[in-house]
Order: C-alpha cells, then sequence, then structure tokens
C-alpha cells in the first residue's frame, strides 16, 4: 500500500512540476518505427532473446516483441533497439 | 549512425560468438557493466555480437562467469587492418606502386578525342593536331593550350575555332568548321546601286547597260542588267549573270552644332568608389556607395576576374569609381564654335564611309544660326562602285 501510496504522490509530483512522468515514475518509453524498428529507454534487462521473440524487463513488467529476425543493434545504459520485422509489441505487467 | 560506425572502425572491433544457456545474463551483465555491445544477432546455438577491443577481458570474465563459451568469430576495424599491412610488405609496396604508377601516368595525354568535325573527318584533325605537337603519350605539364589551339587554328585552314579540354587523361580537341557560303553560281543576276550617286564610269563585262555617265542614281536602281541580247538574231534576250563596275561619286553628309557657350566638364579630384563581387553574374557583395555623391560625375568600371580556372563558374571583382565634374560655361570665339561644330559633323560623316574609302573632296558648309549656335555640314566625297549583285527574281529594282 506504503508503493502505491508513494507512486501516486510521484504522478502528483511530476503532474504539478509539468516533468515527464517516465522519468518520475521510472517507467519505460517506448518508439517504434513502423514495423522495422522498436527503441526502448529505462529497460531493465533482456529476460529471453530469440530470433522471433525478445522479452525486455522493465519495471511493473515485462515487454514482448515477437517478429522475424529480431537482432538487437544497439545496447547501451537503459536504451535498446531492436531491428527486425516486427509482428506484435505486447506488455505483460 | 555513421559518426558511431566509424568511430568504432578507428577504434577496432571484435565479432564474438557467446555459446550457452544463460546468453541473456551475460548480455544483461554486460550491459549492466557499462560494455557497449551492438548488433546481437541471436543463431540456433549461439549469439553473435560486437564488442570493443578494450572490453574483451571483462567479457572473458562474465563468460566464465555464467558459464558460456565465448569465442572470437572476426576481429574488425582500424587497427588490425593496420597490422596486417604492416605484415604483408609485399601487398604494402604493391600498394604503393600502383598509387605511383596511377600518379605518374595520370601525369600524360593518354588519349585524344575530336569533337565537332564534322565534313573534316577526325583523321584529318588528329594529322594535323600530330603536326603541331599533341599526340597520345605527351606530358600534361607544360601543355600550352592556348598556343597550340592557336597552332593548330593556323595549320589547318578550314577550322574557324579551336579549344583544348583536359579531361584527366583525355585531351579533347572542340573545333569548330568554318562555314564557307556556296561558291557563287552563273545564275541570272542584275547589278542595281547599292547607293545613291553620280555615275561617273561604266565598266561593262556581261550584260547590257542601263545608265551612262553623269546619270543620277538612286539606291536600288537597275545599273548593268543581266541579259544578252544575241545581236541581229529576231530571238529573245538571254539571260545572265550580270558583270561589271560602276564607279559613281557619292556624298556622305554630317552635321554638328557648338553654342558659343559651351559647357565643359573638369574633374574636381573628388572621386566615389565601389567595388561589387560578382559570382556567376550575380552580385553578392558590395563594398562602398551604391548612389553617386555628386551632381555631375563620369563612370569608370574595371573588371577583375578571379579565380580563373579554378571555380567553375566565374567570380569577378568590378570596381566602379565615380569623378565628381564641374561644368562650366566656356566662352567660344566664332572660330572656335565652328572648328567644334566641324569636329563633331566630320566625326558623323566619317563614321557613314565604308573602310577603305579615302574621300575625294571636302565640303563644309557654315551657317550661323538662330542665338549662339554655329552649323556646320560636312559633305565628304569619295568614287566608288556602287554596282551590287541582285539575284534575278530577288525583288524589284
Amino acid at each position: 500500500m506504503a508503493g502505491k501510496e508513494a507512486r501516486s504522490l510521484q504522478r502528483s509530483l511530476a503532474d504539478f512540476l509539468e516533468l515527464p512522468r517516465e522519468i518520475m515514475l521510472n517507467l519505460p518509453r517506448l518508439t517504434v518505427v513502423g514495423t522495422m524498428q522498436c527503441l526502448l529507454e529505462n529497460h531493465r534487462g533482456v529476460i529471453e532473446y530469440t530470433a522471433g521473440r525478445i522479452r525486455i524487463s522493465v519495471t511493473d513488467g515485462e515487454i514482448i516483441i515477437t517478429g522475424d529476425n529480431l537482432v538487437i543493434r544497439t545496447l547501451a545504459g537503459e536504451e535498446i533497439a531492436v531491428e527486425g520485422k516486427i509482428s506484435s509489441v505486447h506488455y505483460e505487467s | 549512425m555513421p559518426v558511431m560506425a566509424v568511430r568504432r572502425f578507428l577504434a577496432g572491433y571484435l565479432v564474438i560468438a557467446i555459446q550457452g544457456a544463460a546468453a541473456e545474463k551475460f548480455i544483461n551483465l554486460a550491459c549492466g557493466m557499462g560494455l557497449p555491445l551492438w548488433d546481437i544477432n541471436r543463431g540456433r546455438e549461439s549469439a553473435v555480437l560486437r564488442a570493443g577491443v578494450d572490453s574483451f577481458t571483462d567479457l572473458c570474465r562474465l563468460a566464465r562467469r555464467t558459464g558460456c563459451r565465448l569465442h572470437i568469430v572476426r576481429k574488425a576495424g582500424w587497427p588490425f587492418f593496420y597490422s596486417r599491412l604492416r605484415r604483408r610488405r609485399g601487398l604494402l609496396v604493391g600498394l604503393g606502386l600502383f598509387v605511383g604508377a596511377l600518379y605518374f601516368l595520370s601525369s600524360f595525354i593518354l588519349f585524344i578525342r575530336v569533337d565537332g568535325a564534322e565534313t573534316l573527318g577526325r583523321e584529318r584533325i588528329m594529322a594535323a593536331a600530330e603536326k603541331v605537337g599533341l599526340r597520345p603519350g605527351m606530358l600534361k605539364t607544360g601543355l600550352d593550350k592556348e598556343r597550340l589551339a592557336a597552332a593548330l587554328l593556323l595549320h589547318e585552314p578550314e577550322l574557324a575555332w579551336v579549344g583544348l579540354n583536359v579531361r584527366g587523361t583525355l585531351l579533347v580537341i572542340e573545333v569548330v568548321e568554318k562555314n564557307r557560303p556556296p561558291a557563287a553560281v552563273d545564275r541570272p543576276a542584275h547589278l542595281v546601286a547599292a547607293k545613291d550617286g553620280l555615275v561617273v564610269d561604266v565598266l561593262l563585262v556581261t550584260g547590257e547597260a542601263r545608265v551612262r555617265p553623269g546619270e543620277t542614281v538612286k539606291r536600288g536602281q537597275l545599273l548593268i542588267e543581266g541579259v544578252l541580247s544575241p545581236g541581229t538574231y529576231p530571238v529573245s534576250p538571254l539571260p545572265a549573270r550580270a558583270r561589271g563596275e560602276v564607279w559613281a561619286r557619292v556624298w556622305y553628309a554630317g552635321y554638328g552644332e557648338a553654342a558659343l557657350q559651351e559647357p565643359v566638364a573638369t574633374r574636381t579630384g573628388r572621386r566615389a568608389a565601389s567595388w561589387s563581387l560578382v559570382v556567376d553574374g550575380k552580385e553578392v557583395l558590395r563594398v562602398g556607395r551604391v548612389g553617386a555623391p555628386f551632381l555631375h560625375f563620369d563612370v569608370e568600371t574595371g573588371k577583375q576576374r578571379l579565380t580563373e580556372r579554378i571555380a567553375p563558374v566565374p567570380v569577378e571583382i568590378i570596381t566602379t569609381v565615380k569623378y565628381e565634374l564641374l561644368l562650366q560655361a566656356h566662352e567660344l570665339s566664332f572660330e572656335t564654335a565652328q572648328e567644334l561644330a566641324a569636329e563633331r559633323a566630320k566625326n558623323q560623316a566619317v563614321l557613314q564611309l565604308p573602310a577603305g574609302v579615302e574621300p575625294r573632296h571636302i565640303d563644309l558648309q557654315v551657317t550661323k544660326g538662330s542665338g549662339e549656335l554655329v552649323r556646320v555640314r560636312y559633305v565628304l566625297e569619295t568614287l566608288e562602285n556602287i554596282a551590287e549583285i541582285q539575284e534575278a527574281g530577288g525583288g524589284g529594282h
């Protein structure tokens, strides 16, 4: 319960100060370019990686990218760029 | 991204294959340690990735910790390329020789192309070019294009213009052939007067004279008709090409006037200059005043071309200098005014004079006009052949 209250407070503060929520709440930010590129910021690591499916851990859950010939183009710090033929991006909490 | 790729190439990188069940753990730990990984490809049994050379020791340690097997597939980038190159002296020497040979050979004219030879033929131009010293294998340095073009022009009289262009090892000889008028055919034609005049002499070669000495003729009037009368035979005259000369006195008049009070302009010594930088006909920069700060002035412009033959577009500096003029009324005597008017009238008359014709007689008519003006009529008299060919059917006469 304490965690939920803290989170609610953080959200209110972010709204009040007009700060980006993903920074205040430590949330992932996902940018998808067509079906060929997917850029995920603020991730927590790769859980599973095959050429057809990548599971990436994020705060409060995981993001599952499926497709063909998936390649991790860059992996640096908290940013991961996936390229290939993306067929779905799924969020699981 | 290309910047990153260049940086990675210059620093050198390794293509590494990781085998083992915990490849994801390996990647996450490497990421956590701040070791940059890129282009991670997952195969069936292994993951292939690229990493910087510096991070290899850390990656080996990580592989041991995660129970993965790691091996280098390929070493890429400039440091590895350079070390391979250093070991292969022969390749280096060969590369040097190749570049040297390329440079050496590019200092020669290896090919010659002729553009614009339509009727003369390439072989004829090439033969003429060879005679003036243009041949494949000559050195590009010391190739005096202007002198050689002039020499080629002198050598081949059928050419009107020659331009030489060097493009790499190719020399392009651009030529423009002379466009000669078609040879005069023996078609029937008359001789008509090219200008007004008083006929002095008629020299008939072919045809029938239609004017006699002492007659005045108007421009376009028929002088010698292009016909041959077959004497006493009762047939109609045959058309022919008229030949002959008709000499006549021709007058050219010029008019000039001068006031007894003439304004005389003298430069005061004050001047205003401006400079413009013109690129490809467009002014891009101007330094100095645009308008003239003087009431009366004359202008001198100078042009200087910069970067001749370097820039593809002409770059010029145009200097404009405006000199202030002081206009003063200058009292002239009647004689001086007459001389001035006569000079002006003469200039006007002389301008009309055909080239190479000398006046035989000069007539000066001076009239004192109303007010303060002296008027002069300057008449030049010449003796000229005024006969001009007119093709039959080419208009009336």
